[in-house]
């Protein structure tokens, strides 16, 4: 058969369409477009592609590979609400791998609230009478979520039977304020944030979760439930931003606080706190519906903790391990591998050296905590091993600050006598 | 829980000059330095301005 040339063609069956084919052959890749009125034409495709037009079904795996996408096509501004990018996570220590101080407490109703076992990570407590409670860093290698094998956990041992309405116990997290200077609270740019974890508990129902903008005075709350008991489960709460009050200071100071609330007596539950308001006591744990120290055994476990900017929690922002430590070492550090020398006529008295390794929030608290193991460095032989009242450092280390060691089990203390150590306590520096 | 005593400790060389406190809180014994920044400095201050002062070695 010759070849067949025409320019035109014509529908005639249900109306007299008529298309008129294009002049040229085009170039490779184009394709075929009406301008409406049947004239055809061939042209690269320029969109555009409508809203939902293309579902996630309808793009094959791997239709789209890095080498189809040119350079500089998607950029940031492009990308909704911070996803994917890195240091979106303001929480340290969310998958609760950090345990400097220990690994295992036992504490109780008169204890006071304090940093206890895992790193970062705040028990507070007011008022409480009967209940003593283990809290621990708990263990789940392939048990728990997938991906995280340790998790923050707490195990009534004695119980709070009877609730007065001024107790309280919450589980928290202090973020540091200059940390917390791209929320834009206290401006009409406040931004939105999302607060996502992994929580089991024996005990179900609704418990409490609130923000607390330490330096404008202000909070508000929300609730999650636990559906199922003993099955860990994954919660979002997304709160909107504060566009009152005086906003976060840029300092060192307490930024922003999130409080999970354990038990809560009526004087803290009582007021409706689910939109910004001036803090009160009363606004404290509105919702909360359950008591986790009403029974022994009774427990709660928490991980993955994620607070980002933004209405949707992405997936958790795996750091390594050393990027952890490095990061809780700014808020809390036992001084390791430090050398100190006795006064010339005390030999109780020692000025130490000591650099941090990582420079840290303030000049820290320092405590006389667990036996130093301390070696007189002219003499090969081992020096006292108790400390009796540390003395001070600064932020970035110890300078002329002098120790008083006692002898403990240890050889007596010399004076001016060089001496090499590491351990025997702590520096302190957490956000309260 | 309640701060039960704060004392001075003088700098080695100047005995003159305060260096850091003591603090004895619900039974632990604690050093504490002169920064603003420090929470429990910061709580010997709160201490200080209800009435309390703290002791001369």
């Amino acid at each position: 058969m010759g070849t067949l040339s025409v320019d035109k063609l014509m529908k005639t069956s249900t109306g007299a369409a008529e298309f008129t084919l294009p002049a040229t052959d085009g170039t490779a890749n184009q394709v075929m477009q009406t301008d409406g009125s049947g004239q055809l034409s061939l042209a690269n495709y320029t969109g555009p592609i409508a809203t939902d037009a293309v579902g996630s079904s309808q793009i094959a795996a791997n239709a789209v590979t890095a080498s189809e996408i040119a350079a500089s096509t998607i950029t940031p501004a492009q990308m909704a609400n911070s996803a994917f990018l890195a240091h979106r996570n303001l929480i340290i220590n969310g998958a609760m791998q950090i345990a400097q101080r220990s690994t295992s407490v036992q504490k109780q109703y008169n204890s006071g609230s304090g940093y206890y076992t895992l790193d970062r990570v705040r028990l507070a407590m007011g008022n409480l009478d009967q209940a003593v409670f283990t809290l621990s860093q708990d263990s789940h290698l392939i048990t728990g979520p997938a991906g995280f094998p340790n998790s923050w956990k707490i195990v009534t041992d004695t119980a709070e039977t009877a609730l007065a309405s001024d107790e309280y116990l919450s589980f928290q997290y202090n973020i540091e304020a200059n940390s917390c200077q791209h929320l834009a609270y206290g401006t009409s740019s406040a931004n939105e944030t999302t607060i996502s974890f992994w929580v089991k508990s024996d005990i179900t129902g609704t418990y409490s979760i609130m923000l607390y903008a330490a330096d404008a005075g202000r909070n508000i709350g929300g609730t999650y439930t636990i559906d199922s008991a003993d099955t860990w489960e994954y919660k979002t709460v997304t709160f909107v931003g504060d566009t009152g009050g005086t906003g976060i200071n840029n300092d060192t100071g307490l930024g922003v606080q999130i409080v999970w609330a354990l038990t809560a007596g009526t004087d803290r539950t009582s007021a409706d706190n689910t939109s910004w308001g001036t803090f009160a006591t009363n606004r404290n744990a509105y919702g909360q519906a359950v008591n986790v120290l009403a029974s022994a055994t009774d427990y709660w476990q928490i991980t993955g903790l994620q607070f980002e900017i933004g209405d949707t929690a992405t997936p958790f922002e795996s750091k390594t391990y050393a990027q952890e430590l490095q990061a809780c070492k700014r808020y809390f550090q036992i001084p390791e591998n430090w050398w100190a020398h006795s006064d010339a006529s005390t030999a109780t008295a020692f000025k130490f050296v000591h650099t941090f390794p990582v420079e840290m929030k303030a000049a820290p608290t320092l405590a006389a905590v667990g036996t130093p193991t301390i070696n007189k460095m002219n003499a090969n032989a081992a020096g006292p091993n108790s400390i009796a009242t540390p003395g001070t450092a600064n932020k970035y280390g110890f300078q002329l600050s002098f120790t008083t060691m006692a002898t403990g089990s240890g050889s007596a203390a010399a004076t001016n006598t060089p001496y090499s150590g590491y351990g025997g306590f702590t520096a302190d520096a957490e956000i309260t | 829980m309640a701060i039960q005593t704060v004392t001075w400790v003088k700098e080695l060389i100047d005995t003159s000059k305060n260096h850091y406190m003591i603090v004895v809180k619900d039974g632990v014994t604690t050093s504490v330095p002169l920064d603003s920044d420090n929470s429990d400095y910061q709580e010997v201050q709160d201490w200080v301005n209800a009435g309390n002062t703290i002791s001369e070695p």
